[in-house]
C-alpha cells in the first residue's frame, strides 16, 4: 500500500533502523557512566549502541589490547541484563573529540563524558559544538545533560517532560 | 498534544430524514427501509461471528495474520487490505501482510512500506481513522511507483494486553454505488473493525504464545538431549558437535560454535556448524582446536554476561569480536552475532556463539535469551558429566590401591611366611635332593614376591592419567582435522584392564576406520562407538558414497587379522540410504 523510499539514511542506518546510540569511551574516568546511559538510550530507542573508544596515537600493541579489554568489560556491565540491546565494539586512535564527531555522523545521539571545569581538552564541549546529532553528557550515574540537535527523542528528555520532534528529514511517503 | 482530528469525518447515521407529514406510503417505505437495515445489521453481525471464528481457528501466526486482512476486506467489503506489525520500537513496521494485490503487483511496487505517511499516522495516534481520499489527507506523500490509486480508507490498531501490535489498513471500499471505488466507509464499517480488530488481538496473542511455547519445547528439548549424551559416555567434543548443530537448527541461524576451557586454561573451539563453506570460507572442521588468544573472550565469559553483536554493511569499522566469528564457517559477512558464556555458579566453562544472516535482525532478540538459558544448562551437564568421570577414574584409583594393599598386607605376608617354614623345613631334611627342591620352592617364592612389589609399585605409580578412553578421544578428535567435521563418539561400557596388545588393535581398528572414511567415502558426517560387554565391538559408520569395488582393502585385510587374532570378526555393510558401516568386534584379552 505503501513504500518508502531510502533517501537520507546515512551510512548503515535504513530507515526502519532506529538510528545508534554512539558511546564514546575516553579515558576521562567517566567510561562506566558513559557507556550505562547509552545502554539506557539503547533500550529507550530500541537502537544499536555503538561502543567507540577513542585511544591516543602511539600506544604499544599491548598496552592497546589492555585498553580494549577494559572498555569491553565497563560495556559488558552497562549492558547488564539487557541481553536484547544489539551492540558493536570499535576501538579507534586519534584526537577524542574529532574521531567521536566524525564516527557519530549518522547516529541518534552520541554519549560523552562532561568536561570537568579544569579540563584542558574539551571533548564534550567540542562534540555537542560540531556533532550532528543529539549530544548527551554523563558526568554520574544521574547526572546527565542533553543537547538536542532537535532531531531526536531521548530517555533523559521524555523523562524531562520535553517532548521530541519528528524527523523533519525522514523520508514519508503515503 | 493531539490536535483534532483534520480528516473529514462522515455522518454516523442512515436514518431518513424527519418529516412533518407522513403519508402511509412514506411511512411504509420507511418500516421497509428499517426493516432492510434491520437485516444487513444481523447479516454483518453473523459476519463478524464467522469471521471471529475464523481468525481464531488456526494457530500459525503467518496464517492468523493473513486471516484477519481477508476477513476484514470481506467484513467491509474492502478492496484492498494490509496488516502492518509494529516493530521493537513502536514506531516503524517490520511486516506487512497484503490482501487484494497479486504477487506480481507487490513485487512491482517494492519494498514493502515501514510506517511512514498516513499509515505513520495510526502509529503515532493509535485509533480508529475514516478518511475519504487518502491522497489528499496532508499526512500523506503520494503512492510509489506502480502502486494502485487508492481513495476511501479505514484503519484501525490492533492492540494486544494495551499494547500496540499493528494496524489493520483498508481502502477503496466496494460500495453499491455502480462506479466501483467511489463509495466511503461508514461508521458501521469502522465499529465492525474496531470488533474484529479485538479479536484479531486475541487470535494473534494465541498464536505467539502457542509458538513461544513449541519454540521452548524444542529448546528443553535439545537441553535434554545433550544431557543424555554426555552421561551416557559420549565425549564432550561429539556432544559438542550434536549442541551445535541443533543450536544453529533452533536459532534458525548460519552458524553456531561452541569452545569450552581446555586443562591448561586454553579457550578452545570445540565444534561448528555451518553450511556448506563457499568461495574462501573454510570448512568447520579445520577450525577445531583453535585457541581463542583474544582477551575479550576470557571477559565475555568471566563477566557471565550474554551479549548481542550487530554489524550491518556500511557500519564504518569492523567489529572485530563479530567477525571472529562469523568467519569461523560460512556465515555472512554481516549481521547479528549472539555470545553466550557457559558457566556453573562461579566456575567459567566456555562460551556459545551464534551468527545470524544479516536480514534476520528484528528475529534475534527473542533467540538470545533462550540461548542464555540453554547455555546455562549445558553447563550444570557439562559439570555433571566431568564429575561422572572424576568419580569414575576415583573409584578405579581407590580398587587399585585396595588391591595394592591386600596384596601387600596379605598375600606378601603369607608368601613370606611359607618361604621362612620352608627354609626351616630345608636346613632338617636330610635328603641333598629334598633340600635343593625346597630352595629352589623358596627361590620361587622370592620371585613371586619381588613380581607382586613390582605390580603394587605400579599400580601405586603416580602416572599421568591417560587411560584407552582418552586415547580414542583425542584419536577421533585429530582426525576431524582430516575428515573436515567432527565424528561422534560413544563409548559405553568400561575399557579398563584390556591388555596392552588389544588396546592396540582397538586403537588401530578406530584409525584405520576413520582414515578410510577420509580416503574413500566423501562423507559429511561419520560416527564411531565402542561398546564393551562379553565381547567389544567398534563400529565405524559414515554418510559417504560406500567402498568402491576396485578400493585396496589391505587395510581392512589387517583389521580383519587383528579381529580373528582375538576370535572376533570384520564385517563391511553398506547403510541405508547412503553410507557404509565398518564392525569390529573381538573377544577382549583382559590382564
Amino acid at each position: 500500500m505503501q513504500t518508502p523510499t531510502n533517501a537520507g539514511a546515512a551510512g548503515a542506518q535504513s530507515p526502519h533502523h532506529p538510528r545508534d546510540v554512539v558511546a564514546g569511551l575516553v579515558n576521562d574516568g567517566m567510561a562506566a557512566f558513559v557507556a550505562g546511559a547509552a545502554v539506557r538510550e539503547a533500550v529507550h530507542r530500541a537502537a544499536r549502541v555503538r561502543f567507540i573508544q577513542v585511544l591516543p596515537v602511539g600506544l604499544s600493541s599491548e598496552e592497546r589490547a589492555e585498553m580494549d579489554v577494559a572498555m569491553f568489560a565497563v560495556a559488558l556491565r552497562a549492558l547488564h541484563r539487557q541481553r536484547r540491546v544489539p551492540c558493536t565494539f570499535e576501538t579507534v586512535e586519534g584526537e577524542a573529540a574529532e574521531m567521536l564527531v566524525e564516527r557519530s555522523h549518522g547516529a541518534a545521539v552520541l554519549v560523552v563524558g562532561r568536561d570537568s571545569p579544569d579540563a584542558t581538552v574539551r571533548v564534550g564541549q567540542y562534540c555537542q559544538e560540531h556533532a550532528a546529532c543529539d549530544v548527551l553528557t554523563v558526568s554520574g550515574p544521574d547526572d546527565t545533560q542533553l543537547v538536542p540537535t532537535g532531531s531526536t527523542r531521548s530517555a533523559y528528555s521524555v523523562l524531562a517532560g520535553d517532548r521530541a520532534h519528528d524527523d523533519p528529514d525522514r523520508p514519508d511517503n503515503t | 498534544m493531539e490536535s483534532e482530528p483534520r480528516e473529514s469525518e462522515l455522518s454516523k447515521d442512515g436514518a431518513p430524514p424527519a418529516t412533518e407529514a407522513f403519508e402511509l406510503d412514506d411511512l411504509l417505505e420507511d418500516l421497509r427501509s428499517r426493516a432492510q437495515a434491520s437485516d444487513r445489521a444481523q447479516e454483518r453481525l453473523a459476519a463478524l461471528l464467522d469471521a471471529v471464528l475464523a481468525v481464531s481457528a488456526d494457530l500459525d501466526l503467518s496464517d492468523v495474520l493473513a486471516r484477519i486482512v481477508r476477513c476484514a476486506c470481506e467484513l467491509v467489503d474492502a478492496r484492498y487490505g494490509a496488516l502492518g506489525v509494529l516493530g521493537a520500537d513502536g514506531e516503524h513496521l517490520v511486516e506487512f501482510v497484503a490482501h487484494g494485490l497479486s504477487q506480481e503487483e507487490q513485487e512491482a511496487i517494492g519494498d514493502p512500506p515501514h510506517g511512514y505517511g498516513v499509515l505513520g499516522l495510526l502509529i503515532r495516534q493509535p485509533r480508529p481513522r475514516r478518511l475519504r481520499d487518502v491522497a489528499a489527507h496532508p499526512d500523506s506523500h503520494g503512492f510509489p511507483a506502480n502502486h494502485p490509486v487508492m481513495h476511501s480508507f479505514l484503519g484501525v490498531p490492533i492492540r494486544i494486553r494495551d499494547e500496540v501490535f499493528g494496524n489493520l489498513y483498508l481502502t477503496e471500499k466496494q460500495g453499491d454505488t455502480a462506479k466501483q471505488g467511489d463509495a466511503d466507509f461508514t461508521a458501521d464499517d469502522e465499529a465492525i473493525l474496531v470488533a474484529l480488530a479485538a479479536a484479531a488481538g486475541i487470535a494473534i496473542d494465541n498464536a505467539r504464545l502457542y509458538e513461544r511455547s513449541r519454540r521452548l519445547r524444542r529448546w528443553l528439548e535439545t537441553t535434554a538431549e545433550v544431557t543424555q549424551l554426555l552421561l551416557e559416555g559420549m565425549d564432550e567434543a561429539s556432544a559438542m558437535g550434536f549442541l551445535a548443530t541443533r543450536t544453529r537448527e533452533l536459532s534458525e541461524a548460519q552458524l553456531a560454535m561452541v569452545a569450552l576451557y581446555d586443562e591448561v586454561g586454553d579457550l578452545v573451539i570445540r565444534a561448528v556448524e555451518s553450511g556448506e563453506p563457499s568461495g574462501a570460507a573454510r570448512r568447520p572442521g579445520a577450525v577445531l582446536g583453535t585457541v581463542l588468544h583474544k582477551g575479550y573472550w576470557r571477559e565475555l565469559i568471566a563477566e557471565h554476561e550474554s551479549v548481542l553483536l550487530l554489524t550491518r554493511l556500511g557500519d564504518s569499522t569492523v567489529d572485530s569480536l563479530s567477525a571472529d566469528v562469523r568467519e569461523l564457517g560460512d556465515a555472512d559477512p554481516h549481521g547479528p552475532t549472539a555470545l553466550v558464556p557457559i558457566t556453573v555458579g562461579d566456575d567459567e566453562v566456555g562460551v556459545i556463539g551464534v551468527a545470524w544472516a544479516a536480514d534476520a535482525e528484528t528475529y534475534v532478540g527473542n533467540v538470545v535469551p533462550l540461548l542464555a538459558a540453554l547455555a546455562q544448562e549445558i553447563g550444570l551437564t557439562l559439570a555433571a558429566a566431568r564429575g561422572q568421570q572424576d568419580r569414575s577414574r576415583l573409584a578405579l584409583l581407590e580398587d587399585r590401591d585396595r588391591i595394592a594393599r591386600d596384596m601387600h598386607d596379605h598375600v606378601i605376608q603369607r608368601l613370606f611366611a611359607t618361604g621362612l617354614s620352608l627354609q626351616a623345613a630345608a636346613r632338617m631334611a636330610e635328603s641333598t635332593s629334598v633340600r635343593r627342591r625346597l630352595d629352589e620352592a623358596v627361590d620361587d617364592l622370592d620371585a613371586a614376591i619381588k613380581d607382586i612389589r613390582h605390580t603394587i609399585f605400579e599400580l601405586h605409580r603416580p602416572t599421568p592419567f591417560r587411560d584407552l578412553r582418552e586415547e580414542i578421544v583425542e584419536l577421533v578428535r585429530v582426525c576431524a582435522k582430516t575428515l573436515g567435521f567432527a565424528p561422534s563418539l560413544t563409548i559405553d561400557g568400561s575399557l579398563e584392564g584390556l591388555a596392552a596388545d588389544f588396546e592396540a588393535d582397538l586403537i588401530a581398528v578406530v584409525r584405520e576406520g576413520l582414515a578410510n572414511v577420509a580416503r574413500h567415502a566423501q562423507a559429511s558426517s561419520a560416527s564411531v562407538r565402542v561398546t564393551s560387554g562379553d565381547t567389544i565391538q567398534v563400529e565405524v559408520a559414515d554418510d559417504g558414497v560406500g567402498v568402491a569395488p576396485s578400493a585396496v582393502h589391505s587395510g581392512l585385510a589387517n583389521l580383519r587379522k587383528r579381529a580373528e587374532s582375538h576370535g572376533g570378526s570384520l564385517t563391511l555393510t553398506a547403510r541405508t540410504p547412503r553410507g557404509t558401516a565398518l564392525v569390529w568386534e573381538a573377544l577382549p584379552d583382559r590382564e
